[in-house]
């Protein structure tokens, strides 16, 4: 009886100050604190609180920089599974399935992750946000331009950090064909209700088949054929379409000379980066750098590439290069490692997962899809 | 004032329970609170650490000596820390006070981690007990957030 006693009164911190509690709990994953909001009121009120919220995220945030980790999502039409990034764990034999929060919907596609949050959009007019890591979502109201058959829609999805809010875009043309202007349209997440904006002066196709924006240093990029123009203010051919989020404007960016059409965009420490790797011309990553409203591309890797492998996601940090890649015609996933002092590559099987067709980089968050946003 | 290990001299600690500890300066102040005292030109007399006892200030000293030696590697102190806070959550109960109080952020840093991966897997009934806190919900509104997030507890 006595020792369990002393057993018992060891195992308790008795009178921890609230802003250690605070620092541990900043610590953990999103799952034990969903659980932890019942431990008690004040609990409750603190765990839910866009103070706590906010700063669990940058922690996240800043944990993965630090340990040059991402986390990532691979996604089907009928189904996401989440892929941990691991050093500790070299094999990752299985991805975790995620289940989807609407049942028999129809398929669906991830097209854009920012925060924790996915954007998914189910056949082409119903898009949902939704928060794996805290199981909550939302269904936005319908779009402005729903019911278009035009089958060529382009969506991105980010974070405003001149408002503090979180954003989705939608791009859609009037009708068939090659038709001029392409309309726009925006939902954020605190006014719960879309808006349209500035029209796109010429029609764009875009090169990724679910027409999905990459969001980098508070825009929106995709990588599109822009085919005809209102005016002579441009010459048709491969860009980058830009979204700034702040002035809500588009703009199409000229990409770097040579550049093939396969390739990818992704994130290059906080920029937009574009990935492209063939037997011909090897292993490239240009990268864009925003110069006082200016964009200019700079290449930072031109080594000699793998011919097995096709990029499906850069995720980039400084000093190391990662890319993950699709063995094609396999479902085997592989990290490339980029050894920035040697110039070379080095391959490392992270996973083997059938059925997915699409990966997003994922950052775990407490988030909630219906309304209190974070602040950065 | 230089703070480097050729011209370190001895600082005298003393803990709330009166044992005083001799510990070389450049290793001491990596306790914030204690460079402070030594850079206001205070650190004369033992330093009296009216909140931290003998057994911890030891464990604490011992941490500090192997984060002020230049000659270890990152990859050794994260192998030497993950041996340091194996524990038991009495023992790192004192070390956080102390962490907190002498202002060491590194070791309070690594301290809430050891506690994070600990209580990551508990239930709520067991972390009340960790922590000391009451339930102040009614039976009803217990349930009801369980109920919404039922997920959380499988």
């Amino acid at each position: 009886m006595e020792t369990k006693k002393t057993q018992t009164r060891h195992r308790i911190m008795p009178q921890l100050p609230q802003d250690i509690i605070h620092d541990i709990l900043l610590r953990l994953p999103a799952k034990p604190l969903v659980r932890f909001r019942c431990v008690s009121k004040p609990w409750h009120s603190l765990l839910t609180s866009h103070h706590f919220i906010t700063t669990h995220l940058n922690h996240c945030l800043a944990r993965e920089n630090h340990r040059k980790r991402q986390n990532v999502i691979l996604s089907s039409s009928t189904s996401c599974q989440f892929l941990h990034d691991d050093e500790e764990a070299p094999i990752n034999p299985h991805a975790v399935s995620l289940e989807f929060p609407l049942k028999n919907c129809g398929d669906f596609k991830v097209l854009g992750s920012c925060d924790g949050l996915l954007c998914i959009a189910i056949e082409n007019d119903t898009v949902v946000l939704w928060n794996p890591s805290i199981r909550e979502y939302t269904k936005l109201p319908v779009p402005l331009s729903a019911g278009r058959k035009s089958g060529l829609f382009g969506y991105g999805f980010g974070y405003d950090s001149s408002i503090d809010d979180y954003k989705v875009v939608r791009l859609c043309p009037l009708k068939h064909g090659n038709s001029i202007p392409m309309e726009a349209e925006i939902y954020a997440l605190r006014t719960k209700s879309w808006k349209k904006v500035e029209d796109i002066t010429c029609h764009v196709r875009f090169f990724d088949q679910l027409g999905r924006g990459t969001f980098a240093n508070g825009a929106l990029y995709w990588w599109v054929l822009a085919i005809s123009f209102n005016f002579d203010e441009d010459d048709p051919g491969r860009k980058i379409l830009r979204f700034d989020f702040k002035d809500e404007k588009f703009k199409l960016v000229r990409p770097p000379q040579g550049v093939p059409t396969n390739i990818v965009l992704g994130i290059f420490a906080g920029c937009l980066c574009m990935v492209h790797n063939d037997h011909e011309s090897g292993f490239k990553l240009w990268t864009l750098m925003d110069d006082g409203g200016k964009q200019i591309w700079s290449n930072l890797i031109s080594v000699g590439g793998n011919q097995s492998v096709s990029p499906v996601l850069p995720i980039c940090y400084p000093k190391i290069g990662k890319v993950l890649m699709h063995i094609k015609d396999r479902d085997i996933i592989v990290l490339c490692l980029y050894n920035w002092e040697e110039r070379t590559f080095e391959t490392r099987l992270i996973c083997v997962s059938e059925n997915w067709s699409d990966a997003t980089a994922y950052v775990e968050s407490l988030v909630s899809p219906n309304g209190a946003g974070a602040e950065r | 004032m230089s703070l480097s290990p050729s011209t370190s001299k001895m600082l005298s600690l003393k803990s709330s329970d009166g044992k005083v500890l001799e510990v070389e300066e450049h290793v001491a102040v990596l306790c914030e609170t204690i460079k402070s005292l030594v850079e206001d030109g205070c650190a004369d007399s033992p330093i009296p650490l009216a909140n931290v006892d003998g057994a911890t200030l030891g464990n604490v000293m011992e941490w500090c000596k192997k984060h002020a030696d230049q000659k270890a590697s990152a990859d050794d102190l994260e192998d030497w820390d993950a041996e340091f806070v194996e524990r038991d959550q009495g023992e790192l109960y004192h070390l956080i006070m102390a962490a907190n109080y002498l202002n060491i952020k590194g070791l309070l840093d690594l301290i809430c981690q050891k506690v994070a991966d600990m209580i990551k897997g508990k239930h709520p009934e067991k972390i009340r007990e960790i922590f000391n806190i009451e339930n102040d919900f009614t039976p009803e509104q217990q349930e009801q957030i369980r109920k919404d997030n039922s997920w959380a507890f499988e």
